[in-house]
């Protein structure tokens, strides 16, 4: 679209960010603030600092061009340049997981799983013996029955008490 | 493993036999607990729940509480009609199919859901989402030879199975649980068959542990059985140990394993 509205972003330290508006609805949040009349002039976000406004806005401006009918970008390219775009950030845990507050905050789906992702992987398959002080044995991950049994006693014990 | 470098920062108070460290300091200073429940909660979506999941319960009380949390649960839901919410299922076949090891799932209460001779492979809970095992009923019609066919080692909690024809669940190996559940069979079958248990495990695989025995079987605990012709048919080397029974006004409730007598 040639001329699309603009759409200026205000970080909690005050700092603008003049986007078009194809890129600003990438986030749901933004969105209905727009389609309920409130971002006449600049939308404040207290929430998001400029640091991580600018990337959340490099990523969107990204994923729209994607998909813009001209410029179709390979799903594979994409997947790589999210790649890189992330890795940037595993240096840094703590943009990270500025950018997991940012991205739940403005509701901004794709990038929320992608950096989730980042870090269930960070997290994942990391096989070692296991001490555990509440119930007060050791075991090893690799014996699968036993895990059922613990993990579903776990699981009947949070029901109990949190539900 | 450049994994291990970064460990220390989501690691808050969490010992490793692998690192020898000594307990960290407060919790409060791994970055990744700014994150709010949500969030985390999120995160631990996309840990399969055997190992990542459990391990990830065993760092600290509020990961436990997120990672067992019943938001993270799989959900059969016959209202179900697209494919938006994607923790929700039509039926208990597509939710088992889709679940991964380890996995909980709780089938709403009220009405009946159809269970046809459904093969459970893997690790998995089913729990009834009513108050009384009774509200959640899974229903096995006659031409099935059972509802629930486990290959792997299960949990059943809160639900109410009740065969027509044929069996209500049907142990082939693994450890079955069955807590606080209700089996139900035709009352007087003509067919020998029509057991609420049938259990053609052999027993061979005996793994000993520091919690006690833990080679395939069965337990029941504080479970009805009403109907059939006898409560567990054995067809391989297990058998009924430790069976202990209470009256209540209106029903018995059993207390058994079904295990290799040793």
């Amino acid at each position: 679209m040639a001329s699309s509205r603009k759409i200026t972003l205000r970080s909690s330290d005050g700092e603008s960010f003049e986007v078009e508006e194809a890129v600003a609805v990438e986030s749901q949040t933004i969105k209905h603030m727009i389609e309920d009349d409130c971002a006449d002039n600049a939308i404040p976000l207290p929430n998001v600092t400029s640091k991580i406004l600018a990337k959340v806005i490099e990523y969107c401006k990204k994923h729209v061009d994607a998909s813009k009918a001209e410029d179709r970008v390979n799903d594979e390219d994409l997947k790589a340049w999210d790649a890189a775009f992330i890795k940037v950030d595993q240096v840094d845990q703590a943009t990270l997981f500025d950018l997991i507050l940012a991205a739940n905050y403005l509701n901004i789906k794709s990038l929320l799983d992608l950096t989730c992702q980042t870090v269930a992987d960070m997290i994942k398959g990391n096989l070692f013996p296991v001490r555990n002080e509440w119930l007060n044995f050791t075991f090893s991950i690799a014996n699968r029955e036993l895990v059922l049994v613990c993990l579903t006693e776990w699981v009947a014990h949070r029901r109990l008490f949190c539900s | 493993m450049e994994e291990e470098e970064q460990k220390p920062a989501m690691r808050p108070c969490f010992e490793s036999n692998q690192r020898k460290k000594s307990r960290s300091g407060a919790p409060s200073f791994a970055p990744i607990n700014n994150l709010d429940d949500g969030c985390l909660m999120h995160i631990f979506s996309f840990l399969s729940p055997i190992p990542d999941r459990y391990n990830t319960a065993l760092v600290c009380h509020r990961w436990c509480y997120l990672a067992c949390h019943p938001r993270l649960w799989l959900r059969v839901d016959r209202s179900v009609k697209d494919s938006s919410d994607p923790g929700a299922f039509p039926n208990i076949e597509s939710a088992v199919s889709a679940a991964r090891p380890g996995d909980t799932i709780l089938i709403a209460a009220g009405g009946s859901h159809v269970a046809s001779n459904i093969q459970i492979k893997k690790p998995l809970c089913l729990i009834g989402g009513g108050e009384l095992p009774d509200e959640t009923m899974l229903l096995c019609s006659r031409g099935s030879d059972s509802a629930l066919e486990f290959l792997s080692s299960c949990k059943l909690s809160n639900l109410t199975v009740k065969a027509e024809l044929g069996c209500c669940l049907l142990h082939r190996s693994g450890r079955l649980i069955i807590d606080g559940c209700v089996l139900q069979c035709e009352t007087d079958p003509l067919d020998y068959l029509s057991c609420p248990i049938v259990s053609t495990a052999t027993g061979s695989k005996v793994v000993s542990s520091p919690i006690g025995y833990h080679g395939d079987g069965v337990s029941v605990s504080q479970t009805r059985i009403e109907g059939g012709a006898k409560a567990v048919l054995t067809s391989g080397d297990l058998a009924l140990q430790r069976v202990r029974v209470m009256c209540a006004r209106t029903s018995l409730f059993f207390w058994f394993d079904v295990e290799c007598p040793s």
